[in-house]
């Protein structure tokens, strides 16, 4: 099973539903595909082997002797990544999208492969409970300044143990990197919030979901019996259905700013997480 | 012969069209041709481009055999490219083309040494 928790809209609580379901549940690996911001450590404490992978990406290298200043390169790259400047042809590498166009397309054969670092991969255990076996943690973390978290998010989703339940913590937004980290999904859970913004933003991700075609359902954060109409009247006419409620607590976002799981504190909320796994496995069946 | 290439936010007199601000997303390039005064309005084919407005542009100026830039300002990438090409840059705010070319006649325009903003744009 492979769950994939994603919002329109970025400080939702896509972390804070994915690391407390986490670690309510049995036998998950748990992946942080928000690689602009990987912080579902915070609330994990995973311990990270020595070891990481570093991901490459490659983008052109000109061999100046050969090329000719064509300029067949530059009228096929869609990410304006090549200009001639001078009597060079100049390679802008943080524009480069890496399709490997400019290599096949020279006539002078003077484009080869480069390598450039995308980001890295870390990995670790997370033994939070003694009633649980652990917890298998990886997160992705890209080099400042990429322009695509997709190649990133392509090689940590390698790693993506099928014998365990998945969860996949997605980068905010319906972007190139949110549908990779949610493709080949078995469902998606859709965090949003109470608020014009969260309607604004979780209505473009129903609409990525169902583009996906992938099973979703959603789950109000910061939830208040006042407030919430503005949601729940939306998924009714969509027939879309409300998982789950976390209430706009404040004994939660006490333990939110201190980088608590609140499922430690509030064990009742274990239960809650169960049940919501279960209703998953209901409608993935 | 020297060629000077300025942001323009539309077509028109340049004493009426005022200097786009944006260089990679200008609407507008005036070139302005010193030997024989001519001026010709070319439009930014890159100004609503996704990626790379900036070295799209340079490229135009420099397919142009443009030697001197007026603009507003100018970002990291561009500015990388306009030093390769050795593109001289200078900067205005707020004015028309006519008084742009005539400011930089009189030696009234700054010569921008790096990116607008500097190198840390955050930092003051």
């Amino acid at each position: 099973m492979q769950i994939t928790v994603m919002s329109g809209k970025g400080g939702t609580g896509k972390t804070t539903i994915a690391t407390n379901m986490a670690l309510s549940l049995q036998g998950v690996q748990f992946i942080d595909a928000d690689v602009e911001e990987p912080n579902s450590a915070i609330f994990l404490r995973p311990e990270l082997s020595e070891e990481e992978k570093i991901v490459w990406r490659n983008i052109p290298e000109i061999d100046h002797d050969k090329c000719n200043r064509c300029r067949e390169c530059i009228d096929f790259c869609e990410y304006n990544a090549l200009a001639v400047l001078g009597e060079k042809l100049y390679v802008y590498p943080e524009l480069c999208g890496s399709c490997g166009g400019c290599k096949i397309i020279c006539p002078e054969d003077a484009i080869s492969d480069k390598k450039r670092q995308v980001g890295k991969i870390n990995w670790g255990k997370i033994n939070a409970r003694d009633d649980c076996d652990s917890m298998e943690f990886w997160q992705g973390e890209m080099t400042i300044g990429e322009a695509s978290a997709v190649p990133l998010i392509e090689e940590l989703k390698k790693e993506i143990n099928e014998e365990r339940t998945v969860i996949i913590d997605a980068p905010p937004g319906a972007s190139c990197s949110v549908i990779e980290s949610a493709v080949n999904s078995d469902f998606i859970l859709l965090v949003t919030e109470p608020t014009p913004f969260g309607l604004h933003d979780l209505k473009i991700a129903v609409e990525l979901a169902e583009k996906l075609d992938i099973p979703y359902g959603v789950i109000i954060n910061r939830s208040d019996p006042e407030g919430d109409e503005i949601i729940e009247d939306y998924c009714q006419d969509k027939h879309i259905k409300i998982l789950l409620k976390i209430p706009f607590s404040r004994k939660i976002a006490v333990l939110y700013s201190r980088g608590k799981p609140f499922v430690k504190e509030m064990k009742e909320w274990r239960e809650k997480f169960v049940d919501l796994m279960a209703d998953i496995e209901g409608i993935t069946a | 012969m020297m060629k000077i290439a300025i942001t323009a936010e539309n077509q028109g007199s340049t004493d009426v069209v005022r200097v786009d601000p944006r260089f990679g997303r200008s609407s507008y390039f005036v070139i302005f041709n010193r030997d024989d005064e001519s001026i010709e309005f070319i439009k930014n084919q890159g100004s609503d481009t996704s990626h790379g407005a900036g070295v799209q542009a340079v490229q135009t100026l420099v397919d142009k055999d443009i030697e001197v830039l007026i603009t507003g300002r100018v970002g990291p990438k561009a500015f990388r490219g306009l030093q390769e090409a050795g593109i001289d840059i200078y900067l205005t705010d707020d004015n028309t083309i006519k008084n742009a070319l005539t400011a930089f006649e009189n030696d009234e325009l700054t010569k921008s040494g790096g990116p607008t903003g500097g190198k840390h744009p955050g930092r003051k």
